[in-house]
């Protein structure tokens, strides 16, 4: 592989060619903070956190952009630096909706984090007017609150380039960009299939899951109802992570023991409606091809993929005989739910408490939305 | 167009024809009198036809211009040709197959056509 | 064969004043009076002097009527046409000498102009293609594809020393070397016809007066750089453009001059339009492409430079049209020819687009290191109603102003750039006594605040913000320390914003503070603005030695902030007054006035 000769803060490095700046700065253990970047998914140096200098450049470069060249001089550390990644936190900050005691990711958040590290001291130094920013909570798995945006696109990017989706970009121009949906319309009535890829990657409380949090409680006191809960395969193995323990560690035995000891009076596998489901599918698609049913069938395990389905269902050319190829037993929980269900004691159905997407960043991202309950419960 | 030697022939040929949209200076100029004396004297198909001579023989360098009353009236039509650096030539009682003459000998040849000037008329 | 031609100005400008009225009355008259085998009538490009519009010549005399109206074509065609007499009252009066007419090159406007870019520009008529044939079109293409090789191409254009036009001035030939350097492959050619700096119309009247030289050249580029597409990238705002170039394109399509195997020699070369959708910011080289990719015109970060990875990832040289109206001269006249006009470090010409407070408002073409002097003064005819020069802006919103004092600048690219301004694409605001700095200053920011991306930070917020401040002063609400932190916050917009868009955005500020500051200071510490234009700043008095007491004032107030009896002197009541100027307007006295 070829290399280059540069100087990080006066230190002779040799990086691979090709590389940005940021990436030979992380290699050699040197920390550039960044806001928009996304490794692979989003690189466009829009936000200017990472901002450097190079010698002999009147300008500043993006990190996380910019390639190296032979002999190439990088300041990450300068005061001019320091400066200009200040005054544009500042400026994000000055169209920034700062309630953060109330926000879901205080504690988490990373232009919290950025403002900490920049020893921000006024966040209103630059405050003037508030770009117009919507609240969609149309969707019934999450909640887009654009007035904490910072405009970083890695929603877009994700949505886009990750997954294929391309429901959510930038519309509007200038001070009034604002990501969104095609002409604006409610996240529930485009093509978005509630992966929930866009709210991993969102680094502020734009993009949140919707919280029932406070209905589980509720059923959980009250003595008349039977709650139980039923816990994806993915959680046993994921849970751990965020309680600090090495990534995949198994620990199913805790989560069902905490689980219990919340208050749950059942704790059950999907793997058990799982199960049910393929048997009943089986016989579906028997007895369609048997009597002429509508054919394909098209079932999924996850909401996301009934929702992809629909909206291919929706928009095939009209050739194909219309909809309603979906197997009845499409989605697993409402199967688990009507087997469960003894004659007078009503359900609750948990799928969503403890059914937070993967964490894909290195560090757990702490959705889960029962941790803290959990928490108290297994580590006193 | 085939080739660069057709694209010089169609320039070649258009050229003649836009030629005189040009404020050139160093043009010989041919100014035919066009006030009322001049075209009833028949001073249009004069003009007609030195432009048509012109464009004929491909000339460049040559404007041909059309002006009021020159004031010799009886002598109308009258074609003026004034060349850079020569004395004017005042040709009188043009007809269109003088004007052709004019052309080829005067312009083309450098021979002024003496008998057809004022000179050779008020002898 | 015709003996005479008459031009008519088919630009945008004059078109707006009515000259293809002007045309079909011309065409009209020729007929009824006999005269349609002698005269032809061509519509064509703008000849320069916008302010004159609708502009007719006639040739061979090369009499130039200005503001002609429909109207006036009758006698034209009897007087001049039919019998000969020059009809004096219609000429421009510059001209008007006593048997015959003087011609344009002598008068004040054309004679220290040096027409190159736009040598056909109101000479032929540009539907026409045979026309742009007649004056050498196409051969230099001829030339380049038969008796040059590319590198040779390359390097002419390198000796010729031109550079682009479009504001960056970066070396053509230098530009062209790069994306000749890259591996052969698909490579591309774009031209950049999203003219979108607010007074700036060089571009489009190159466009619809002489489109096929931006045809030729697009494809000499290709011939250079080993391209066989070519992509015309104009603002939709342009119809007239858009048609002129439609058409050209599909007649060189006919005539084999675009297409393949051009002139029988193998090399193919076609071009495709594109049109803009209201977006300054697609001008920029790299949100010109993401916008022909088919996404939203916003730029990206840079490196790679187009001429490496451009369009569609491809190595791409794009250029301005202004640029390429230079390049066929080049080939056909040589690198020499162009590099004896112009300055050391600058060659050739520049047109420039004069608007403002001037007497001769239009399109000048004048040598690389005219002063600036000479264009105001000379040219552009100096400022009407007597009022003194201020300043120049050049280069629109990225660029900044040149004050009276430095009014002798030679014009050429690094003058401007170490004076604080710059050349950009050749817009060239005239400003007078009555123009406050600080509100053109605000109005350009304005500008650059709607049409910024939004894509990073700086210029999102930053511009905006700076925008804010301006406006608090013009209000007479700033401060001195609104001042200091002005003045940073365009430094660091210029060093932190990803493209040239907000790295320019605060040029008109950093400009018009170091010049005017006065101004500034002015609009702070004394809440007054010494042009009078900040209303917000304005009193409005009325001398009441002056005042009759006719009571008009009082009644043209549409917010009733004049009283007074009648034949008593009227007092205006600042806390109601609107500083509309409506009473200031109905005064016969001239009792009222604003400071």
């Amino acid at each position: 592989m070829e290399m280059v000769n540069i100087k990080i803060n006066g230190m002779p490095l040799s990086v691979p060619a090709g590389s940005t700046i940021l990436e030979a700065a992380r290699q050699h253990g040197i920390e550039i903070p960044t806001l928009c970047y996304l490794r692979d998914i989003n690189e466009i140096g829009a936000c200017r956190i990472c901002v450097v200098e190079v010698v002999g450049m009147r300008n500043l470069v993006a990190a996380c952009v910019y390639p190296v060249a032979e002999g190439m001089e990088i300041l990450t550390n300068s005061k001019r630096v320091f400066a200009s990644r200040k005054t544009n936190l500042e400026l994000i900050l000055s169209t920034h909706n700062r309630s953060c005691l109330s926000c879901v990711r205080s504690g988490n958040c990373e232009l919290q984090k950025l403002c900490k590290d920049f020893r921000i001291y006024d966040e209103t130094l630059y405050d003037g007017e508030k770009p117009a920013s919507d609240y969609d909570d149309s969707a019934v798995h999450m909640v887009r609150d654009n007035s904490k945006c910072v405009l970083c696109r890695r929603c877009a990017a994700a949505c886009a380039k990750w997954q294929d989706v391309a429901v959510i970009g930038p519309n509007g121009r200038g001070f009034n960009t604002h990501i969104g949906t095609a002409f604006n319309q409610n996240l529930s009535d485009v093509a978005c299939v509630s992966c929930g890829q866009c709210i991993v990657v969102c680094p502020t409380g734009a993009l949140a899951e919707k919280d029932n949090t406070k209905d589980v409680w509720r059923a959980l006191s009250d003595p008349t109802k039977h709650v139980i809960v039923q816990t994806a395969p993915s959680i046993r193995v994921t849970l751990g992570e965020a309680f600090g323990m090495h990534i995949g560690t198994n620990v199913e035995g805790k989560m069902v023991a905490a689980l219990r000891r919340l208050g749950f009076d059942g704790v059950y596998d999907t793997d058990f409606a799982a199960d049910m489901t393929i048997v009943e599918e089986a016989n579906e698609l028997v007895e369609r091809i048997k009597n002429g049913g509508k054919l394909p069938m098209i079932t999924s395990v996850r909401r996301a993929g009934l929702n992809t389905a629909s909206i291919i269902i929706r928009n095939l050319p009209k050739t194909c005989p219309p909809a309603n190829r979906r197997s009845r037993c499409s989605a697993r929980w409402p199967r688990l739910g009507t087997r469960r269900k003894p004659a007078l004691i009503p359900r609750i159905f948990l799928w969503w408490a403890l059914c937070p997407v993967p964490p894909r960043s290195s560090k757990p991202s702490g959705r889960t939305s029962l941790l803290p309950a959990i928490r108290t419960l297994m580590w006193p | 167009m085939k080739s660069l030697a057709e694209l010089q022939a169609l320039r070649d040929s258009m050229k003649g024809k836009i030629g005189v949209r040009d404020d050139a200076e160093g043009n010989t100029r041919v100014v035919i009198g066009m006030a009322t004396c001049g075209i009833a004297a028949g001073a249009r198909p004069v003009l007609a036809a030195f432009t048509e001579e012109v464009s004929k023989r491909n000339l460049q360098n040559v404007t041909i211009a059309q002006t009021g009353c020159i004031g010799i009236c009886q002598y109308e039509p009258v074609v003026e040709v004034f060349e850079p650096g020569k004395e004017k030539v005042t040709y009188v009682k043009m007809t269109p197959e003088m004007a052709v003459k004019v052309v080829n000998e005067h312009l083309v040849n450098g021979n002024v056509v003496t008998e057809y000037t004022i000179g050779a008329k008020t002898k | 064969m015709y003996r005479s031609h008459v031009l008519v100005c088919g630009g945008t400008g004059c078109t707006s004043s009515g000259s293809e009225r002007i045309i079909a009355a011309l065409e009209h008259e020729i007929q009824e009076n006999g005269l349609t085998e002698e005269i032809k009538v061509i519509k064509t490009g703008c000849f320069g002097l916008c302010a004159l519009g609708p502009i007719m010549i006639v040739y061979p005399e090369g009499a130039f009527y200005s503001m002609v109206k429909p109207e006036d074509i009758p006698e034209i065609v009897s007087e001049h046409l039919l019998k000969g007499r020059i009809v004096t009252r219609l000429l421009y009066q510059e001209t008007v000498k006593e048997d015959t007419v003087k011609s344009l090159n002598h008068t004040q406007f054309y004679a220290k102009q040096k027409r190159v870019a736009l040598k056909n520009c109101g000479v032929i008529d540009p539907e026409n293609i045979n026309e742009y044939i007649g004056l050498n079109g196409y051969m230099a293409l001829g030339k380049a594809l038969t008796e040059m090789t590319s590198e040779q191409v390359i390097q002419v254009i390198k000796d010729s020393g031109l550079r682009g036009r479009g504001g960056g001035g970066f070396p053509t030939g230098t530009k062209w070397s790069f994306a000749a350097a890259q591996p052969a492959g698909q490579k591309y050619v774009c031209c950049n016809a999203d003219e979108g700096d607010p007074g700036a119309f060089m571009d489009r009247s190159v466009l619809e007066g002489d489109p096929h030289v931006v045809l030729e050249a697009m494809a000499i580029a290709g011939y250079a750089i080993g391209a066989n597409q070519g992509y015309i990238y104009v603002r939709a705002e342009y119809p007239i453009a858009v048609k002129r170039l439609e058409i050209a394109i599909g007649q060189a399509r006919e005539n084999g001059l675009l297409g393949k195997n051009i002139l029988g020699t193998g090399f193919d070369f076609d071009i495709e339009l594109r049109l803009g959708a209201g977006a300054f910011v697609c001008g920029e080289e790299t949100a010109l492409m993401t916008s022909i990719e088919g996404h939203r015109g916003e730029p990206r970060p840079r490196p790679p430079f187009p001429a490496v990875k451009g369009l569609f990832e491809r190595p791409t040289v794009l250029n301005n049209v202004e640029t390429y109206a230079n390049i066929p001269q080049i080939i056909l006249n040589g690198a020499d020819w162009f590099a004896s006009m112009g300055t050391e470090k600058s060659k050739g010409t520049k047109v420039f687009a004069l608007g403002g407070k001037i007497n001769n408002t239009g399109l000048v073409e004048v040598p690389m290191g005219t002063t600036l002097r000479e264009i105001v003064e000379e040219i552009g005819g100096g400022i009407p109603n007597g009022k003194k020069f201020k300043a120049a802006q050049t280069g629109g919103p990225s660029g900044g102003c040149i004050p009276a004092s430095l009014i002798d600048i030679p014009v050429d690219y690094d003058n401007l750039i170490s004076i604080g301004s710059m050349m950009g694409s050749g817009g060239l605001i005239v400003m007078d006594e009555d123009t406050c700095m600080v509100d053109i200053a605000k109005f350009f920011l304005e500008f650059t605040v709607d049409e910024s991306c939004g894509k990073c930070t700086p210029c999102r917020i930053g511009t905006k913000r700076l925008l804010e401040l301006l406006d608090k002063i013009t209000k007479g609400k700033g401060t001195m320390e609104d001042l200091d932190k002005m003045e940073e916050l365009c430094y660091h917009i210029k060093a932190n914003s990803l493209c040239g868009l907000g790295q320019s955005a605060p040029n008109p500020v950093l400009s018009t503070l170091k010049y005017f500051r006065d101004e500034y200071v002015a609009h702070i510490v004394d809440k007054k603005c010494p042009a009078g234009v900040c209303k917000a700043l304005l009193n409005f008095t009325i001398d009441p030695d002056k005042c009759r007491g006719c009571t008009l004032c009082a009644r043209a107030c549409p917010a009733d902030a004049i009283s007074g009896s009648v034949k008593q002197p009227h007092v205006i009541d600042p806390a109601k007054c609107l500083k509309c100027g409506a009473c200031m307007e109905k005064c016969k006295f001239g009792a009222i006035y604003k400071k």
